[in-house]
């Protein structure tokens, strides 16, 4: 039971975070990142090779690169950097084309990946994938294997409210404030001024790195990552979390994600055994389509929609100017534009 | 009146300190199409420039070019002084040089007053460590915009709809939005592509009189317009385009005495 409800929680804090990443570039920024799974991998193989120690040790039956045994946070810290390089490959790759094809190029690139990953064996152990992983924490601190559990779901509350404070931030910030208006228009904002490459490249590398340490997060708690658990399913039902959980609004995406990734799995994990044996596995991606296509159709905007940030204009203090003051400065332009007729 | 002439008629350091805006011998071709061809004229300051043409001259090209939209592929702009032929376009903008679009650009899910928060230039929040720091940093400078926001609400008489989502405005609000987020960016020269397109006729004269307020800011104005009467009552001097080529310059009347302009456009 003990081991079911730990489960639960690392998973539900793992796509939580994994989530926020994916509401910074679709939400916020309406970048259609359909490589959403393979930020999470690459998080994920990150973190595993510099646990695991060099590919010789352990009998030296799993082939990978860059192996080594770094101390804990530093694995999390180089899947974040990962996630965040992609973003900036990924970003640079797709700067020149709209949201359409944005989706297209990202997906076909997650799927060359799982294909490079499999068949180039020396990279990440091929289709057999890394597994051993180490728990982090577990031999310095001396925790045994009954109480472990329940540690690493403090680890990822942690870094989940860690991850909140600093998305919340951005949410309300006018950096996030601009990255809307991408969303919104990006021609419209590029006239306004706005650097909206460097904005989008921002924001792709910001959501990577949180998907990236979602994805080490991951293989830290489970102990093994193949390319067998990173189908291109997951990224589209990362983007149903969102779309039924309120696209652009941080907790709403969380709500999506208990409802697509806990609640639905664990109904159809109880489900009566009916029909063929493959459908019950599959009722959890069917339930999900269908109520992604239903939240389109009647409730776009998710079931917690963005917030509308209401400015309540009679209670500003009249008192404070901007330092450079409208007043002043046009009054200097009138005066010149006078002077020049 | 050829544009060469016309530039011939001032001295040449006192033209300079003048001069806004300078077109040089622009020129843009898509594929083997010539679009715009050996553009040259200039605006002044505190003028208001009308840019007319039949559909297709080019207008619109031209604008997006002037903006940095569309790169120039050969040919000078000079603004303020600065070459900017080859700067990318929100360089251009935060320069003081600014294009309001044909079509209504509103971020339809942002409320109006956001709209025209994010249009301001040189916000400390807009930097990217506002994702970790915390928000005191812009807190102030954000007022003071707020403030500013507000002030241009009222005077294009909008702030009732401060709180609204900018998607829910009529069409001719959404032009006047258009106008307002412009003014936020305190900008020298605006390009105002059709800034009477799908405004009803009984608010025209609304957004004529928001455009003499910017020249009462100090602000230039160059307007591609269809309408010549709003043309005639705003500008102080209009250009003729047909083709992706100035076909004359100068004011309506000389325009309309002009045989060559008078067959490409007043009367075809």
């Amino acid at each position: 039971m003990t081991y079911y409800v730990t489960t639960i929680l690392v998973y539900f804090g793992v796509d939580a975070l994994a989530i926020w990443g994916l509401n910074v570039q679709y939400g916020l920024c309406g970048l259609y990142n359909f490589a959403f799974i393979l930020f999470q991998s690459l998080g994920a193989y990150t973190a595993a090779v510099l646990t695991l120690g060099p590919a010789s040790g352990n009998g030296g039956y799993q082939h990978y690169v860059l192996g080594a045994s770094l101390p804990f946070p530093l694995p999390l810290i180089a899947a974040g950097l990962a996630g965040a390089g992609l973003g900036i490959v990924l970003g640079l790759l797709t700067r020149r084309v709209g949201a359409d094809l944005m989706a297209v190029l990202t997906f076909v690139v997650s799927v060359m990946a799982v294909l490079v990953v499999s068949a180039v064996i020396p990279l990440f152990n091929g289709p057999a994938g890394l597994s051993s992983v180490p728990a982090p924490l577990q031999s310095t601190f001396h925790i045994s294997y009954s109480s472990y559990p329940w540690f690493f779901v403090g680890v990822v509350a942690v870094v989940c409210a860690i991850a909140l404070i600093s998305v919340r931030a951005l949410t309300n910030s006018p950096l996030g404030r601009a990255m809307r208006a991408i969303r919104e228009n990006e021609k419209a904002c590029s006239a306004l001024g706005k650097n909206v490459a460097g904005l989008k490249l921002f924001a792709f590398a910001y959501g990577g790195a949180l998907i990236g340490v979602s994805g080490a997060l991951l293989v830290m708690f489970i102990g093994a990552w193949s390319p067998g658990s990173w189908e291109v399913i997951e990224t589209l039902s990362a983007f149903a979390a969102i779309i039924i959980g309120g696209t652009g609004n941080n907790y709403g995406v969380v709500a999506g994600v208990f409802v697509t990734q806990i609640f639905l799995t664990e109904l159809t994990r109880f489900l009566p055994q009916f029909s063929a044996t493959n459908l019950i596995g599959s009722m959890q991606w069917i339930v999900i389509g269908v109520l992604t296509l239903a939240f389109m159709w009647f409730r776009p905007r998710g079931i917690f929609p963005e917030r509308k940030r209401v400015i309540e204009l009679d209670r500003l203090d009249p008192s404070e100017s901007r330092s450079h003051d409208l007043g002043s400065s046009t009054a200097g332009r009138s005066q010149e534009a006078q002077k020049s007729q | 009146m050829t544009s060469r002439t016309f530039a011939n008629n001032t001295s040449t350091d006192s033209r300079k300190a003048q001069r806004r805006l300078l077109v040089d011998g622009v020129r843009r071709t898509f594929g083997g199409v010539v679009a715009i061809d050996s553009v040259r004229f200039e605006v002044n300051r505190g003028e208001i420039v009308g840019l007319v043409g039949p559909n297709g001259a080019g207008k619109s090209t031209l604008m997006a070019m002037i903006a940095g939209a569309i790169p120039a592929s050969s040919g000078r702009i000079v603004f303020d002084g600065a070459d900017v032929t080859r700067w990318p376009e929100y360089k251009i903008a935060r320069h003081g040089l600014v294009r309001a679009h044909q079509l209504s650009t509103e971020f339809r899910k942002l409320t109006v007053m956001e709209n025209l928060l994010v249009a301001a230039a040189r916000q400390r929040g807009e930097r990217f460590r506002s994702a970790v720091t915390p928000a005191k940093l812009w807190r102030a400078q954000e007022r003071a915009l707020i403030k500013e926001a507000t002030t241009v609400l009222e005077q294009f008489g909008l702030r009732g709809k401060a709180n609204d989502y900018a998607g829910t405005l009529s069409g001719g609000q959404k032009r006047l939005l258009e106008l307002m987020r412009v003014l936020m960016l305190e900008p020298k020269l605006v390009l105002l592509d059709e800034p009477m397109s799908g405004v009803n006729p009984g608010f025209i004269a609304t957004v004529e009189e928001r455009l003499l307020d910017f020249r009462a800011r100090g602000v230039d104005l160059v307007i591609a317009e269809h309408e010549l009467d709003v043309v005639e009552r705003l500008c102080d001097r209009v250009i003729v385009v047909a083709q992706g080529r100035v076909l004359a310059q100068g004011n309506m009347d000389e325009l309309r005495a002009n045989p060559a302009v008078v067959e490409a456009y007043l009367v075809g």
